[in-house]
C-alpha cells in the first residue's frame, strides 16, 4: 500500500494527524490504533492547525462557511454592551461575559458574531431558548442563515442554535463548520464538587471552534477553572448593582398567603399523616447519615413495600393538591385585577397545574412539548397584546425574554424551593421598558411544605439582590 | 429502550464482573403474568395513553417488585403505536378562539369563566364541551393506543431480558462483539451510531472492538452508551453472537459484562436474544446471483463451489469493506464478490478508492452494464483491472462469477 501523505482533519470530535511520525509531530498527540492515526481532543485542533501550517501538512478539516450577512439588528448597543465585545475580541475572542439578567446579553452574541462573520454555534439549556435565540439570529442575521439542531429539527446552517444536551453530537458530526462557540448560561459549565470536570464541558472538549463566548448573569466564581481553560478568561464583567436605576426595571416582591380550602385541607392532613406515620415507623432517618440518603431509602423501600409505597403515593398526591390548589388560582385572579393593564407570567409548580391554569383562566400555557413553532406564535400574541397571560412550567424559568411582561405570579415551584430557579424567574420580569416597575408575586398555601420553601427561596433572593428590595418582603 | 432507572435494580456486581439478574420464569407463572398484561393492553386499543400506562400501573398488586412491572410496562409501551386522536389537528385552532376570547375581556372576573369558552364555540361552531375537550386534545397524554403488539407471555419475557441487557449498555463504554453471520447489519448499525471500531479474524468468527471516537478525552466516557447499545438488535439477527462490555462502575472502576444468543432460549434461564433471522438481500439482484448459483451449482458437489451470503469484513483505514458474497471452494480458496448495481460517478469513484486502498486481490466486480456511462467506469476499471469485472445487462449470471473466480481465488490470509 502507497505510504499516506500527511494530513490534518477533524474527526468525530478528534482532531486527527495522519502520514507524520509520532517523533516529528506535537508530543501532546497520542496514537489512536482505531484510525492508526495521531489524535488530540478537538479543543486542540486549531493548535494543531498552527503546527501543520508551519510544517507544510495539507489541511482538510477547515470547511467552516463564513457568514455573509451583516448584522440588522436597528437597536444601538449601549456603551457597556459594545465594551464588552471589545474587550472580548481583545482576550483573543474567548471568555465570559458576565451581565446581569435583563440587560442584552443577547445583543453582545450578536454584535460578537458580526465582529467575526464566521460560522457559529450557540449552545443553550432548554428548547425554549433555542427558539428564542432562532428568533433572535433570524431577525439579526436573515431566517435562511439560522438552523436549528435538537431532538427531531436538525438542521445545520451557518448559524445554529443547540440545546446543552445535543451540542455533543452536533459538534461530532458538524464541529468544523462552527469558528465561533457562543455558550448561553454558562454557569452550568462549573467545576464539579471536587474542581473536576463534569460531563457538562464534553462537547467543549471535542468542538474545534477556536472562539469561544459564555453568557451568564451568575457566573460561578472559584469553580470555574475548567472554564478558563475550555472557554478562556472573564472577560468582561458588571454586576446588577452598577445598573439597576439607570439601565433595569425596578421590581417588588411580594407575598401572599392563601388557605386550602376545608375538602383540601382534610385530604392534605390524611395524606400527610400516612406518609408521616411511615416514614417516623420505618425510621429512616436513624438508619442512615443524610436526609437524601434516608429518602433514597425510601423510595428504594417503595419497590417491594406495599406501605412504603402507599406513603410514597400520599407524599406526591399531597403535593398535587398543593400546586392545584383552588385558593392559588383565585388569588392569581384578583392579582391580575389589580393589575389589568400588565402583561402577566403564571408560574406554576407542574405541567398538571399549568393545565389548570390555562384552562381555568383560559390563558395559553407553555409547557416543555409545547412545539417551538407554537410557543413563537404565543408570545407573538403576548406581545401584540391578543392575549394578556400566559401559564408555564420551568421552561420560561431561564433566560426566555418575555420583554412586555412586567407581573410575575408564582403559583408553585417545580424545584422544591431552589433559590437560582427563584432569581431566574425575577429576571424575567426585569426587561427595561420604560419605568415600569415590575411585581412578582409569590402565592404560597399556608399551613403546608411549602410554607417553608417559600421562606427559603425569599433568602437566596436577598443575597443576590443586595439589599434593593423595598418592597413588601 | 428501558432507562437507567429500570435497569440499575437488576444489575449485580461480583468483583469485576456485572450479571444482571434476568427475570426468571421457572414454574411459567411468569409466563401467565406477562401473557395477562400483554392482553390487557390489546384490549385497551382505543384508549388514552395516560389510561393505558395508569391500568399497567394498578397491576402493581400482582408483583412482588414494582421496578420489575414498571421495566416491563415500558418494554411494552415502546411496542406500542400510539396516534393523536381523531380530530387534535383542531386543537391549535381551538386554542387560538379560547384565548382570544380572554384576551378580549380582560382580566377574569367571577361568573365569567365559562364566556371564552362559550364566544369560541360559536365562533368555531361547535358545542362549549367539544371546545372544552379539543383545548388539550393534541397534548402526548391524550394520544391513543392504535395497536398493542401481539406478543405472548414467553416472547415478551425474552425481549424484557434483552432490554435488561442492552440497558447496561448505558453505561457502557467498549463493546467486544464476536459474531458469525449477520455483518452487514451489524457494521450499518456502527456506522449509523458513528462508533469506531477495529476488526480481527478468529477462526470461523470475526471479533470487533468498538468504542466511542472521543471516548479517551470525556468526562462522561459512558456517553457513547446509548449508541452502544444500538447495535444490540442487529447483533440479535446473526445466527451467533456474544458479546462482552467494559462498563463503568459508580465509582468509574471498569467492570465486565457479558451476553450472548441464545437462539433456542427457554423462558426458565437467561433468555438473551433472540431466534436468528434469515439474513435478507439487499438488493433483488443479490437475491437473483443467489438463486442463479443454486439452480446451476447447488447441487453439483463436483464443482466445490459454495456461495456464501456472509462476507469477509476487510478494513482499509477506518473504513471498513464489506462484500456482498463470498465463493468458497472446498480447497480454501476464497474470492469476494460485490454486486454493483445503481450508482453515481461519484458513488462508483468513492468505491474504486476504497478498493484500491484495500488492495483486495481476490475481489470480483459484478457490474450492470445499464449505468456503465461517464467516468466512474473508467476510475473502477482502473482501480481493479477490467478483467475482474464481470458485467450483466439484466440479471447477473452465477457461471460467470464461478468462472472469474477460478481465476482470482486465492486462500484467505491465516
Amino acid at each position: 500500500m502507497a505510504p499516506v501523505s500527511p494530513s490534518l482533519s477533524y474527526r468525530l470530535g478528534l482532531a486527527v494527524l495522519r502520514g507524520v511520525p509520532a517523533d516529528e509531530a506535537p508530543p501532546w498527540l497520542v496514537h489512536d490504533h482505531r484510525l492508526d492515526a495521531l489524535v488530540a481532543p478537538g479543543h486542540r485542533f486549531s493548535e494543531l492547525r498552527a503546527w501543520a501550517a508551519d510544517h507544510g501538512v495539507a489541511d482538510e478539516g477547515s470547511v467552516a462557511a463564513d457568514l455573509d450577512a451583516p448584522l440588522l439588528d436597528p437597536r444601538d448597543p449601549r456603551p457597556y454592551q459594545q465594551e464588552a465585545v471589545d474587550r472580548w475580541r481583545a482576550s483573543g475572542a474567548r471568555g465570559t461575559v458576565v451581565l446581569p439578567t435583563g440587560s442584552g446579553k443577547t445583543l453582545v452574541a450578536l454584535l460578537a458574531i458580526d465582529a467575526l462573520r464566521a460560522g457559529t454555534c450557540v449552545v443553550a439549556p432548554t428548547r425554549a431558548l433555542v427558539s428564542q435565540w432562532f428568533t433572535q439570529l433570524a431577525d439579526a442575521f436573515g431566517v435562511d442563515r439560522v438552523g436549528a439542531y435538537y431532538g427531531d429539527e436538525k438542521e445545520v446552517r451557518a448559524l445554529t442554535v443547540t440545546t446543552y444536551h445535543s451540542a455533543f453530537q452536533l459538534m461530532e458530526r458538524w464541529g468544523a463548520q462552527f469558528p465561533l462557540l457562543v455558550l448561553d448560561e454558562v454557569h452550568h459549565l462549573g467545576d464539579g464538587a471536587g474542581g473536576e470536570a463534569t460531563a457538562w464541558h464534553d462537547h467543549l472538549r471535542i468542538a474545534p471552534s477556536p472562539h469561544r463566548l459564555g453568557l451568564t448573569a451568575t457566573y460561578p466564581d472559584g469553580r470555574d477553572s475548567e472554564l478558563r481553560r475550555l472557554v478562556g478568561p472573564v472577560a468582561y464583567r458588571r454586576t446588577i448593582g452598577e445598573m439597576t436605576d439607570a439601565e433595569l426595571a425596578r421590581y417588588a416582591i411580594i407575598r401572599r398567603y392563601v388557605r386550602l380550602t376545608s375538602a383540601e385541607e382534610s385530604r392534605y392532613q390524611a395524606l400527610s399523616d400516612v406518609y408521616e406515620r411511615h416514614v417516623a415507623s420505618a425510621g429512616y432517618r436513624d438508619r442512615v447519615a443524610t436526609p437524601a440518603d434516608a429518602w433514597r431509602m425510601f423510595a428504594a423501600s417503595a419497590r417491594r413495600s406495599p406501605a412504603a409505597r402507599r406513603a410514597l403515593r400520599a407524599f406526591h398526591e399531597r403535593e398535587r393538591i398543593v400546586r392545584l390548589a383552588e385558593g392559588k388560582l383565585r388569588e392569581a385572579e384578583r392579582i391580575l385585577r389589580a393589575h389589568p393593564a400588565e402583561q402577566a407570567v403564571l408560574f406554576c409548580g407542574g405541567t398538571d397545574a399549568a393545565e389548570a391554569v390555562s384552562r381555568e383562566l383560559a390563558i395559553p400555557m407553555i409547557t416543555a412539548s409545547t412545539p417551538a413553532s407554537e410557543r413563537h406564535a404565543l408570545l407573538g400574541a403576548l406581545a401584540r397584546g391578543d392575549v394578556r397571560a400566559v401559564a408555564s412550567v420551568r421552561v420560561l424559568d431561564e433566560g426566555w425574554d418575555v420583554p412586555g411582561a412586567k407581573l410575575g405570579i408564582v403559583l408553585g415551584d417545580s424545584t422544591r424551593g431552589s433559590g437560582r430557579q427563584h432569581v431566574q424567574r425575577l429576571g424575567r420580569l426585569l426587561r427595561r421598558q420604560g419605568d415600569a416597575l415590575a411585581s412578582l408575586y409569590e402565592i404560597v398555601a399556608a399551613g403546608t411544605y411549602e410554607f417553608f420553601a417559600s421562606q427559603k427561596r425569599g433568602a437566596s433572593v436577598r443575597r443576590v439582590s443586595e439589599g434593593q428590595l423595598g418592597f413588601g418582603v | 429502550m428501558l432507562s437507567r432507572s429500570h435497569v440499575a435494580p437488576f444489575v449485580r456486581r461480583n468483583g469485576a464482573t456485572l450479571s444482571v439478574a434476568y427475570l426468571a420464569d421457572p414454574d411459567g407463572r411468569v409466563s401467565l403474568l406477562l401473557d395477562h398484561l400483554s392482553r390487557l393492553v390489546r384490549r385497551l386499543e382505543g384508549w388514552r395513553r395516560a389510561s393505558v400506562v395508569e391500568a399497567l400501573r394498578r397491576q402493581e398488586r400482582r408483583v412482588r417488585d414494582v421496578a420489575r412491572l414498571s421495566g416491563i410496562a415500558k418494554t411494552l409501551l415502546d411496542l406500542c403505536q400510539f396516534v393523536p386522536p381523531e380530530d387534535a389537528s383542531l386543537s391549535p385552532e381551538v386554542r387560538d378562539a379560547v384565548f382570544r376570547a380572554r384576551g378580549r375581556r380582560w382580566p377574569p372576573v367571577p361568573g365569567d369563566h365559562g364566556v371564552p369558552y362559550e364566544e369560541a364555540a360559536a365562533s368555531l361552531g361547535r358545542s362549549v364541551s367539544d371546545v372544552r375537550r379539543l383545548l388539550y386534545a393534541d397534548t402526548p397524554g391524550e394520544r391513543v393506543l392504535l395497536r398493542a403488539p401481539r406478543i405472548d407471555g414467553r416472547a415478551l419475557l425474552a425481549r424484557y431480558n434483552l432490554e435488561l441487557a442492552r440497558g447496561v449498555l448505558l453505561n457502557a463504554d467498549r463493546l467486544m462483539v464476536t459474531a458469525r453471520g449477520g455483518w452487514r447489519g451489524i457494521f450499518r448499525a456502527l456506522k449509523a451510531a458513528r462508533l469506531m471500531y477495529v476488526v480481527k479474524r478468529r477462526g470461523q468468527s470475526y471479533e470487533v472492538e468498538v468504542t466511542g471516537p472521543a471516548a479517551a478525552f470525556v468526562v462522561r466516557r459512558t456517553r457513547y452508551g446509548a449508541r452502544l447499545a444500538r447495535v444490540i438488535p442487529a447483533l440479535m439477527r446473526a445466527p451467533r453472537w456474544r458479546f462482552e462490555a467494559e462498563v463503568r462502575g459508580p465509582d468509574g472502576t471498569p467492570l465486565r459484562f457479558r451476553a450472548r444468543g441464545r437462539p433456542r432460549a427457554a423462558g426458565s434461564v437467561a433468555p438473551v436474544g433472540g431466534r436468528a433471522r434469515r439474513p435478507r438481500y439487499d438488493s433483488s439482484w443479490e437475491r437473483s446471483l443467489a438463486s442463479d448459483f443454486r439452480r446451476q451449482f447447488g447441487r453439483d458437489a463436483r464443482n466445490g463451489w459454495t456461495l456464501s451470503r456472509e462476507s469477509t469484513p476487510v478494513a482499509a483505514a477506518d473504513e471498513l469493506f464489506l462484500p456482498d458474497f463470498t465463493l468458497r471452494h472446498a480447497d480454501g480458496r476464497e474470492a469476494l464478490v460485490e454486486i454493483v448495481g445503481f450508482w453515481t460517478p461519484e458513488y462508483l469513484e468513492a468505491k474504486a478508492r476504497k478498493i484500491a486502498t484495500a488492495g483486495l486481490g481476490t475481489l470480483i466486480l459484478v457490474v450492470y452494464r445499464g449505468l456503465a456511462v461517464g467516468g466512474g467506469a473508467t476510475a473502477l476499471q482502473e482501480s481493479v483491472g477490467s478483467e475482474r469485472i464481470v458485467w450483466f445487462t439484466a440479471r447477473p449470471r452465477a457461471a460467470d462469477v464461478v468462472k472469474a473466480a477460478e481465476q482470482w481465488a486465492a486462500l484467505p490470509p491465516a
